[in-house]
């Protein structure tokens, strides 16, 4: 696959070291989408889903959260708007990351622009911003989510024949697995990610004042919104400094 | 369980939404595109506000070994960068902890 140059102007020569980079940076992340992914399948066929449903649900929609939301509402007599007011609620921040990612994926050509688009996803948003020595960022940021598309989609095909496998308990710590990995991004963003730390520590205090408080997608909302104010007021008093 | 139609058509409603939700932000990073590096760094930050804002709360609901497993986690990363090891750390602990409180470790 050929790769653009990025808005660097970086030469073509450059995407293939740089996609290479990519998978190479990604590979732990590799791990978490299959663990999740085999988690997926295995919780898809419990609710009653068949293969090609299961399949298609990863395959298509590519939003663990949005997935699990989903699953959790079906049913005979399909809530619809429930289930997506909930799926777009909880996938709230893959519009954030869209919105951040937007100056790094804006020199993939035409045709590959809506299917960077659609593989937008937290590990390969965190990983992308802090690459900052990576010549091609939108190869980058192909390099990670390109193989973590093709993982999700696998293991949760083998999640279904694995339903069952695990005991209650397993499955129970397993499921809280997934708040373990997101705990992985969140020190992605502390490590190398050129933004403002505070807003990261408002926002987890905001999440936990509002827990039980609200409906969980709004608490987020509102504590996103409580770390770009102060993200605001850190980027006026770096200036004033 | 719902009908075939109906289950293909909730996915593909889902998946339109989600997908609606990704390239919003592309379109609305367009518009923001000349607002230079400070906006940039905004912006930068509001997705890692959303993941604390997830994290935090489902980690304070958890048990006690969860808990810990998060800061393990997240501890560990700081210090080490190695996705794998901190991952492998905190899921061991989880499963660890959840097996020894329900008296099946073993």
């Amino acid at each position: 696959m050929a790769f653009p140059t990025d808005m660097t102007g970086t030469p073509p020569g450059c995407s293939g070291a740089s996609f290479l980079a990519g998978i190479r940076d990604a590979s732990g992340m590799f791990f978490g989408a299959l663990l999740f992914g085999i988690l997926f399948g295995s919780a898809a066929s419990v609710a009653g889903l068949d293969m090609g449903q299961t399949v298609a649900m990863s395959a298509f929609i590519f939003a663990g959260t949005a997935q699990f939301a989903t699953l959790a509402l079906w049913s005979d007599q399909m809530p619809y708007f429930a289930i997506l007011i909930s799926a777009a609620m909880v996938t709230s921040r893959l519009t954030l990351m869209g919105l951040s990612l937007g100056p790094a994926l804006r020199g993939l050509p035409g045709p590959l622009r809506l299917p960077a688009i659609f593989v937008i996803n937290d590990a390969a948003w965190a990983l992308t911003l802090q690459a900052k020595s990576i010549p091609n960022k939108s190869a980058y940021y192909l390099g990670v989510s390109a193989p973590m598309y093709v993982i999700w989609v696998a293991a949760t095909a083998v999640g279904v024949f694995s339903a069952g496998l695990f005991d209650p308990v397993t499955a129970q710590s397993l499921a809280f697995a997934g708040i373990v990995f997101l705990s992985i991004l969140v020190g992605v963003v502390v490590r190398g990610v050129d933004a403002p730390r505070a807003p990261l520590a408002v926002s987890a205090a905001v999440g936990i004042a509002l827990d039980g408080v609200i409906e969980p997608g709004a608490a987020v909302l509102v504590a996103v919104a409580a770390g770009a104010v102060t993200a605001l007021a850190s980027e006026v008093m770096r200036d004033a400094r | 369980m719902p009908d075939s139609y109906t289950a293909y058509l909730t996915i593909a409603l889902v998946a339109l939404t989600v997908f609606g939700m990704r390239i919003g932000g592309m379109i609305l990073g367009a518009a923001l595109s000349s607002g230079g590096e400070k906006t940039q760094r905004i912006v930068n930050c509001l997705p890692g506000c959303a993941l604390a804002a997830i994290v935090a709360p489902a980690a304070m609901r958890g048990t006690p070994t969860d808990i810990a497993a998060v800061i393990v986690t997240f501890g560990l990363y700081l210090w080490t960068g190695r996705t794998i090891l901190s991952l492998i750390a905190g899921v061991s602990l989880c499963l660890l902890g959840a097996h020894w409180q329900a008296g099946t470790f073993g």
